[in-house]
């Protein structure tokens, strides 16, 4: 077997991973990032298409997790993680909610003023930005419903870099991915990226980790096996990758025990007059009135997209999608309250998830629901579609309150691009499986840097958080 | 990506089940019997095939034994495995397993029903084509 050295070894390069080799490469270190899939250029595939979603998610998007009701769950699987896909929203959470963190594991060295230079370098570095001069049409919309609910709302910012002569003409084209920003400066000090390589197992001798064992595919089929051997090795293959790689080697004190996500329903929203323009792309405004626990509002509203979240039940499918542009989908995203389980299927080598959504979660998802009904009847809504498979349309807010009080289990598409919390840290021996700064326990040099470290929801899209946390803790680990 | 492998054998009797869902499914979509001019229908059902073998391994394996499954299944309720009916029969075909509580089956047509559409409109728009079906002023 092929054998290569490196001083820090980095599985996964997603934003933990993107930032831990970044910092790692320039504090001089021989730094080499094992990426499972390929490298791709950010403008490969046009966002959200089906080429994208080949190129670029795991199992294209086609995962689930098991429990009362299925929940689809999406990861990149690219040079960039999920950074390469995502909606690039970027929040810090609320100062409260790292509070709630802090005493939930008694994470040391997290005062929020010790965090929000992590915060201020993430925006700085990977170019954080508001659309310049407002946000588009669909967000107006927005507005408009939750200014006569007397709701507040926000535009997020998001990673996109808008040319400062013509920012419109970088709605589309701007994203600062991990490919665009912390990657190519990892590799100018130094690291080496192999994609298409895949780590299988890490290399365990009593209390070191001494690298890991790897397979590269080419053309779509397997090559061949190396062997990798460092110093430190980081792991940060995302929230489910990462404890499958670590409870394959045998650490399983608290890994892939306590998954948790965000909940999301989505349902599709017809008006009287259009205002669905593909060319603002993703929609940037939320409503924040009923944060930490809700978040609602539009997504990406193309034909297809259209079709899937529109379901067959409002008729003349045809005639709904030529109405495309006074159409929009909308969703509502909750903090979860399930924890789940992820194991490995033996022989297939695929992950088992087990997670609840529970009654909690129904009952908040149900409260969102008829919050953002009411807020697109108050804006001009027509009808909506129904969460639940094969309901009715909805065409007035009593009508969506019944359903809301009882959403039922198993009935409903849900899904969450956002997961966490799998290899929770802190100094709390009982809950966290790695210290303050994601080393793990029991072992010396072999660390989680990634979203799997979050001890809950971070209550906001998680990717800021994920790049903050990461850089500071390989800045602990840099000395 | 990884290409999804299948055995010769078995993937050319998947084929022809995966093409004639995806028609039904489209012809469901349009509300019609007839595809005659309804471009991209190859492509809708190849790139469908690719996502069913894209899953999971365990879940791949479900369907694909599903989905083999469910074209003898008609022997019994119209005399004919599922490719050899006319678009009509295999719209209500499928309607009869949409129509039953939850279970794998349900789950089966779920997939079906949710990727074959998704992708058929993805294909049109991809090839700027979404006009030729629903109508001029629509790019
Ligand atoms: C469709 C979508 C939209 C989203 N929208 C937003 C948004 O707007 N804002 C936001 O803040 N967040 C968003 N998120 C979530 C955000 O992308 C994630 O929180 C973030 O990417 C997590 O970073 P990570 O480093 O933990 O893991 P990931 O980004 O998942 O990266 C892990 C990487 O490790 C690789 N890997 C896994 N296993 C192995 C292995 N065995 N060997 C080698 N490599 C491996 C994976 O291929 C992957 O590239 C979205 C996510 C998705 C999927």
């Amino acid at each position: 077997m092929k054998r290569i050295d490196c001083d820090v070894l980095v599985i996964g390069s997603g934003p933990g991973g993107a930032m831990t080799a970044c910092l790692a490469a320039e504090a001089g270190r021989d730094v080499l990032v094992l990426e499972e899939g390929a490298h791709h250029p950010i403008d490969s595939a046009p966002s959200f298409s089906l080429a994208e979603m080949d190129q670029k998610y795991r199992n294209a998007g086609l995962n689930v997790t098991f429990g009362g009701t299925s929940i689809t769950y999406l990861e990149g699987r690219c040079v960039g993680g999920g950074s390469e896909i995502n909606a690039a929203l970027y929040h810090r959470p609320l100062e409260k909610t790292l509070r709630e963190w802090q005493t939930q594991t008694r994470i040391r060295g997290f005062e929020p003023e010790q965090l929000w230079p992590h915060f201020e370098a993430v925006e700085r570095d990977c170019n954080v930005n508001l659309v310049p001069g407002g946000n588009g049409p669909a967000c107006d919309l927005l507005k408009r419903g939750a200014g006569s609910m007397g709701w507040s709302t926000r535009e997020i910012a998001r990673f996109w870099s808008y040319p400062a002569e013509a920012p419109q003409t970088g709605l589309l084209t701007g994203r600062q991915s991990m490919t665009v920003t912390l990657i190519p400066r990892a590799m100018r000090a130094g690291a080496r990226l192999m994609p298409n390589t895949r780590v299988v197992k890490l290399l365990r001798e009593g209390k070191r980790v001494l690298g890991a064992v790897a397979e590269t595919t080419e053309g779509g089929a397997r090559h061949e096996r190396i062997e990798l051997r460092a110093k430190s090795v980081f792991v940060c293959a995302g929230a489910v990758q990462t404890p499958r790689l670590l409870r394959r080697a045998g650490f399983t004190h608290n890994v892939g025990d306590t998954l948790q996500l965000h909940p999301m329903i989505r349902i599709t929203a017809r008006f009287k007059e259009p205002f669905n323009d593909l060319a603002w792309g993703v929609p940037t405004e939320q409503v924040d009135q009923f944060k930490p626990g809700l978040t609602l509002g539009c997504s990406y509203s193309s034909i297809p997209h259209l079709a899937l979240w529109m379901g067959a039940e409002l008729g003349d499918k045809k005639q709904r999608l030529r109405d495309w542009r006074r159409t929009g989908i909308f969703y509502v995203a909750a903090v979860g309250t399930g924890k789940g389980k992820i194991r490995d299927l033996p022989l297939v080598g695929e992950p088992f998830i087990r997670l609840p959504l529970t009654q909690a979660d129904l009952d908040r998802l149900g409260e969102g629901l008829l919050r953002l009904g009411q807020l697109l009847f108050a804006a001009g809504a027509e009808e909506l579609s129904s969460p639940v498979e094969g309901g009715p349309g909805i065409r007035s807010a009593n009508d969506l309150e019944a359903l809301c009080k009882a959403l039922p289990q198993g009935k409903m598409p849900v899904s969450t691009i956002h997961l966490f919390s799998s290899a929770p840290m802190g100094e709390d021996e009982a809950t966290t499986a790695t210290d303050s700064f994601g080393k793990l326990r029991g072992v010396e040099n072999l660390y989680v840097n990634d979203a799997s470290l979050f001890p809950a929801s971070p209550a906001v899209n998680p990717q800021g958080t994920v790049l903050a946390i990461a850089r500071r803790n390989v800045g602990e680990f840099l000395g | 990506m990884l290409s999804p492998t299948l055995p010769p054998a078995l993937r050319a009797r998947l084929s022809p089940v995966v093409r004639a869902i995806a028609e039904a499914e489209v012809a469901e979509e349009l509300g019609r019997d007839h595809l005659d001019d309804v471009p991209l229908l190859p492509e809708t059902a190849s790139v469908l095939e690719h996502r069913l073998l894209g899953m999971p391994k365990h879940f791949a394996a479900g369907m694909v034994a599903l989905t083999l499954l469910f074209d003898r299944s008609t022997r019994a309720t119209d005399g004919a495995s599922f490719t050899q009916l006319s678009l009509a029969k295999r719209r209500k075909a499928l309607a009869r397993i949409r129509a039953l509580p939850l279970g794998p089956l349900k789950n089966f047509t779920t997939f079906y029903d949710k990727m074959a559409p998704f992708i058929f409109w993805s294909a049109l728009e991809e090839h700027h084509l979404l006009h030729v079906v629903l109508g001029e002023g629509v790019e």
